[in-house]
């Protein structure tokens, strides 16, 4: 397993090229390793005790990367590690019938980058459930989230929109995915 | 996979607000060397930090799907906002003078505005005392890694405890209990000082340890030097890369030369290195990290040394060593209390 995760990582021929050495957005390494992590992580909000046995696994393997190397980009490193486990979780049910749910089944089978009908469905529900979370927060913390998620807009955007500082526009965002982290389960 | 209700209950707030801070830091583009570091750090702090990290990225990446017809107006939100401050703040300050003087030539609206300016100065105001004096701690086995305000970064080791107080000059933390690992931003206008009992440590740009033991501080230097000062009679000394200071009995500090630097930081990657270590200063450094506390019963002629690589969270590793030497009993007492008895040596015959 380890093996595989390393096989992965930028040669050290390519990482010595300056091209190889920007790093990858963010959200382009989450998009890369997502689509079944995610649905995983979507599926068990409410269920902390699985994502647990998740990070467990992660953490270890997650000691193992050099720590330079981890310094370089942490989330990749993270995010394909944690894919990693959650695909061998999956597939590891799988090899359990009895243990398979009609659900699971699909979603194992499912492992292209398109969001499949199901995913649309959960993802807008799940949407539906955050923004109910974060309706009884404070409008300018409503507002900052809003502008950031729903229409991409940049902190420095944001601060002149809402008259605020770019400061409070950052605070404001990670306010909100705390609150909705705690107030997921009713 | 069982549910397990009670479990929620115990959520921890400040993990899940680091979480949150991480996610939002990653998405607004790439992170500076020092917070990747601190990043990194954070993530192999705990399995709990890695939980929080990926419910946060997973609840952030749903987000960008609420509302996707903008049937929410931020306009409408931010008008309720005033409406929600206004009466309660006009009803704060009601002055029959100011209010017949004002209703002249400023629209209400106006007025709440500049209400609701003067409520955010105070506030502005609050928070700006309060970034003033941080204090961060941790719990027992945890570890946490800061950046501050001037990119600083620290690295809090388990049940420790450090208040942070910055102003326009200086940049002083007082390290109030346990130890802290420092890469210090360079700015020599803003010298950076450790106050920890009765030791003061000054560095410019450097990366050192500060570990409050029971015999008093001990200061090691990663890289670059620092200035380290007994405040009892303003002893001091310069520490370079590799060095370690403590003070001695009768008030002074005393240097020693570390035989291994890379060790200095192992707790950072909850590694314990002993090199030649009495037994009791083992102990105490297992017992720093577990809920599991470890006693030595009675005494031995010469406290036995032991070298070597544990875990911090695995005492049983470095027990099950001491149980197959022939100088002490191991007893279990009950699930979080191990008692070592030692045993005079068996001479051979």
């Amino acid at each position: 397993m380890m093996r595989e995760i390393f096989a992965e990582r930028p040669g050290v021929a390519r990482k010595k090229h300056p091209i190889y050495r920007k790093l990858k957005p963010f959200h382009q390494v989450v998009n890369e390793y997502r689509p079944q992590l995610h649905r995983y992580l979507r599926s068990k909000l409410g269920n902390e005790a699985d994502v647990e046995e998740i990070a467990q696994e992660s953490y270890l393997r997650l000691l193992r990367v050099d720590m330079p190397e981890l310094i370089r980009q942490p989330q990749n490193y993270l995010f394909r590690i944690a894919a990693n486990i959650v695909h061998d979780f999956y597939l590891k049910q799988r090899r359990q019938p009895k243990f398979v749910e009609f659900e699971t089944a699909i979603e194992t089978d499912v492992e292209g980058e398109a969001m499949s009908p199901e995913d649309e469905l959960s993802c807008r529900d799940a949407a539906r459930k955050l923004e109910k979370i974060i309706a009884p927060l404070p409008a300018k913390q409503q507002a900052a989230f809003l502008l950031k998620k729903r229409d991409g807009l940049s902190h420095e955007e944001i601060a002149k929109r809402l008259g605020i500082s770019v400061h409070s526009s950052r605070s404001y965002v990670s306010k909100c995915i705390a609150h909705c982290r705690m107030n997921w389960e009713e | 996979m069982k549910d397990r209700p009670q479990h929620n209950k115990k959520m921890n707030r400040q993990i899940i607000e680091e979480a949150a801070y991480w996610t939002s830091c990653l998405e607004d583009g790439p992170l500076t060397p020092q917070e990747r570091e601190a990043f990194a750090l954070w993530l192999r702090g705990s399995p709990d930090h890695i939980k929080e990290f990926l419910l946060a990225q997973a609840i952030s990446k749903d987000a960008e799907a609420i509302d996707p017809d903008q049937m929410i107006s931020v306009d409408a939100l931010l008008a309720k906002a005033d409406a929600d401050v206004i009466p309660l703040e006009l009803k704060k300050y009601p002055s029959p003078i100011a209010s017949s003087l004002w209703t002249g030539w400023i629209t209400p609206r106006a007025a709440a505005l500049a209400a609701v300016l003067a409520v955010a100065l105070i506030f502005t105001a609050i928070n700006l005392f309060k970034t003033r004096e941080m204090v961060y701690a941790t719990l027992l086995g945890e570890q946490h890694s800061f950046v501050l305000e001037d990119g600083s970064v620290v690295h809090l080791n388990t049940q420790s405890k450090i208040r942070v107080r910055y102003d326009r000059n200086s940049r002083a933390v007082d390290l109030l209990r346990g130890e802290a690992l420092f890469t210090v931003a360079p700015n020599p206008d803003r010298p950076f000082r450790v106050h920890s009992g009765m030791v003061t440590t000054r560095a410019v740009g450097t990366i050192f340890n500060v570990y409050l033991t029971d015999k008093g501080p001990e200061v090691a230097v990663i890289e670059g030097k620092v200035n380290v000062i007994l405040l009892s009679n303003q002893d001091s000394a310069i520490l370079g890369m590799g060095e370690k200071a403590s003070t001695t009995a009768g008030g002074k500090i005393e240097t020693t030369k570390i035989a291994k630097p890379e060790t200095i930081a192992a707790w950072r990657t909850r590694q314990l290195v002993f090199e030649n270590t009495p037994l009791r200063e083992i102990i105490r450094e297992f017992n720093r990290y577990n809920q599991t506390q470890i006693r030595i019963e009675g005494t031995i002629k010469d406290e036995p040394h032991f070298s070597g690589v544990f875990n911090v969270d695995n005492p049983d590793a470095f027990l099950s060593t001491l149980n197959a030497s022939d100088i002490a009993v191991i007893i279990r007492q009950s699930d979080n209390r191990i008692v070592i008895r030692l045993t005079p040596p068996n001479h051979p015959i």
